[in-house]
């Protein structure tokens, strides 16, 4: 393995461990709340969701969120396809390809959690 | 791009089944893979359905009632149960891939240890930890929440 590519593992292995952190507070906040009540009221309701739009830290913890899972997953997806036996040239491609989609995602991803942001300030 | 260098994987998907010699911590490999990869492909989508809350009030009760159905909601506890088993069995991963977990060096004199044999505590005790996260998340699902 080569040094820059030791490096994109180690990345990969330190955003898995944030993501657990990350991650782990947005399912124990969403998908456990009827246990555990960390969010008051449903967290999927307009009003709790605008609400916690408002904050910008919210925006922020989504924004790192976004970052951190799109470069874990696809990273993973890489390393997956490139065991499948596929030519150099193809996996040339798609290095580039999930470069590209990781990139689009992530501007698609930071302008909602932007625009959502704005949209609530707009609406107090 | 950095330079790709790969072995010839000479099993194909063939190798993600079979455990062989190496016991368990193999089928947690394969079971880390389709989770992971489940997780993604439910990822890429939440992108898009959250962002209708950056489009207006409207759109987001409309895209929420579209996915308020009794199949959706298994399809999420699936989603969140793989997530208990990658994030737990992921950090035992990460803890043995940054040096720990796999005790210290020692000379090999037969019988030989096994560094396996190091991290199956921890192992055991994730899988446990896993198996608890999903049986209450599965409560909160389709039983508090409903």
């Amino acid at each position: 393995m080569s040094i820059k590519n030791t490096k994109l593992w180690t990345w990969h292995v330190l955003a898995g461990l944030i993501l657990i952190f990350l991650l782990g507070l947005h399912m124990l906040g969403f998908h456990m709340n009827d246990v555990l009540h960390m969010v008051e009221g449903d967290p999927l309701d307009w009003s709790t969701v605008s609400e916690r739009a408002q904050a910008l830290s919210q925006a922020v913890f989504y924004i790192l969120f976004l970052g951190f899972a799109l470069y874990h997953g696809l990273y993973g997806l890489r390393n997956i396809l490139l065991e499948l036996n596929i030519s150099d040239g193809t996996a040339g491609f798609v290095n580039k390809l999930l470069v590209v989609a990781g990139v689009l995602l992530f501007a698609f991803g930071t302008w909602a959690a932007i625009a959502s942001w704005n949209l609530a300030k707009a609406t107090v | 791009m950095p330079e790709i260098i790969r072995y010839p994987n000479k099993l194909g998907l063939i190798g993600w089944l079979g455990g062989g010699k190496w016991g368990v911590e193999r089928y947690l490999y394969t079971l880390h893979r389709v989770t992971g990869l489940g997780i993604l492909l439910y990822f890429l989508m939440h992108i898009f359905v959250t962002s209708s809350r950056a489009i207006s009030e409207e759109l987001w009760r409309s895209t929420m009632g579209f996915f308020d159905s009794t199949v959706f909601l298994i399809g999420e506890y699936l989603v969140f149960a793989a997530f208990a088993f990658h994030a737990l069995n992921g950090l035992r991963l990460g803890l043995i891939e940054l040096g720990f977990l796999t005790g210290p060096a020692e000379e090999p004199v037969y019988p030989y240890k096994s560094s396996l044999n190091v991290q199956r505590p921890f192992m055991i005790v994730m899988m446990i930890v896993a198996a608890a996260v999903i049986i209450v998340g599965g409560w909160d699902f389709f039983i508090a929440g409903h």
